[in-house]
C-alpha cells in the first residue's frame, strides 16, 4: 500500500507541539551556548527523540516540560563534548555571531556590535541569558518567561532587569549604546 | 498585556539592539520537522513476524527430533547390551582367584610324615 497524503492525526498532534514549542527549546540551548547553528542541532535532535518515543507508543503526560528537560540534558551533553575534542570551548563558540542576513555594508558594522554584544552576553549567568533569549528573541512578556522557566515571575522580572542594566552599563562604556540605532 | 513593557520605555536603544541581535540569530525561515525516512513501525512489524516464524521454527525441530526418537526407539527395541562390553565392565578393578587354591584352602593339609 502506498503512503497516503493526508497527515494522520498522529502527526498533526506531534506538528502542533514542533510548532509550539520548538522555539522555545532553540532559544534555551541558544542561551546556553550563544551559537545558532548548536541549537539548531540541538532542538532538532531533541524533537527526534520525542517523535521515536511517539512511535514506540510511549505516553508523555507534558511533552512541552520533556522537550525542555531533554534539550537541557542535550546541551550539557555538547558541552562535555565539546570541552573533551577542544579544550575549553568549541572552535565555533570562538569565531564572532553569526549572521544570517548577508549585508555588505552595514552589515560589517552590526556584525561587529553584535560580536561585542555576544561577548557581554557570555559574561551573563546562563539564567540570565536564558531570560533574554525568551524575551526578545520569541517576545515572551514575564508571565511566560516564568512558565517556560518554571520560576517566579518577579525572579523574572528582577534578572531581566539586572541583565539589561549591566549590558547597558558596559556597551555605553564601549561607546556601543549610542552607536546602535 | 506586557508586563516589561515599563523596561522597554527604560532603555529603547539598549532593547533595539538586544531585539535586532536575538532577532537576527533566529534561523529564517523557521526549518519544519522533518520526519525520519525510516520509522521504527515497520522495524516492530518485522521484529515481530521474525519473532513468530523462529519460534514456529524451533517448535518444529523440537517435535521432530522428539518423532525421530521415538520412530527410531520402535525400529530398535531395547535389548541386552553386547556381552562382551558388559563383562568388561564387570571385570575392571576384579582378579580372578584360581580355582586349584581355594580347594586346597578348605581341605585339611595332609601331614607328610
Amino acid at each position: 500500500m502506498k503512503s497516503r497524503p493526508k497527515k494522520s492525526p498522529h502527526k498533526a498532534a506531534f506538528e502542533e507541539i514542533y510548532e509550539r514549542h520548538s522555539r522555545e527549546v532553540w532559544a534555551l540551548v541558544y542561551a546556553r551556548w550563544l551559537n545558532a547553528d548548536v541549537a539548531l542541532d540541538i532542538m532538532q535532535e531533541t524533537f527526534l527523540r520525542l517523535w521515536k518515543q511517539w512511535q514506540e507508543g510511549s505516553e508523555i503526560v507534558n511533552p512541552r516540560a520533556w522537550v525542555l528537560r531533554v534539550a537541557r540534558n542535550l546541551a550539557e551533553d555538547h558541552a562535555k563534548s565539546a570541552f573533551r575534542r577542544f579544550g575549553t570551548q568549541a572552535p565555533q563558540t570562538m569565531n564572532g555571531v553569526e549572521g544570517r542576513d548577508v549585508l555588505p555594508l552595514e552589515g560589517m558594522a552590526k556584525e561587529e556590535t553584535f560580536g561585542q554584544l555576544r561577548k557581554e552576553l557570555e559574561q551573563l549567568p546562563a539564567a540570565d541569558r536564558e531570560i533574554l533569549t525568551l524575551r526578545y528573541a520569541l517576545d515572551y512578556d514575564t508571565d511566560e518567561i516564568a512558565e517556560v522557566l518554571d520560576i517566579n515571575p518577579t525572579a523574572v522580572h528582577m534578572r531581566l532587569s539586572r541583565a539589561r542594566q549591566r549590558l547597558a552599563d558596559r556597551l555605553t562604556a564601549q561607546g556601543l549604546g549610542a552607536k546602535h540605532e | 498585556m506586557n508586563n516589561t513593557s515599563n523596561l522597554d520605555e527604560a532603555r529603547p536603544e539598549m532593547d533595539d539592539l538586544l531585539n535586532d541581535y536575538f532577532k537576527n540569530q533566529m534561523p529564517k525561515p523557521w526549518p519544519a520537522f522533518k520526519e525520519p525516512a525510516t520509522t521504527t513501525q515497520p522495524k516492530a512489524e518485522t521484529g515481530a513476524w521474525s519473532n513468530v516464524s523462529a519460534r514456529v521454527v524451533l517448535a518444529a525441530c523440537v517435535a521432530a527430533l522428539i518423532f525421530g526418537y521415538l520412530t527410531l526407539g520402535t525400529f530398535f527395541p531395547t535389548t541386552q547390551a553386547p556381552s562382551g562390553v558388559h563383562d568388561m565392565q564387570r571385570e575392571i578393578g576384579h582378579r580372578d582367584k584360581p580355582k586349584n587354591t581355594t580347594n586346597q584352602s578348605d581341605e585339611p593339609v595332609p601331614m607328610v610324615p
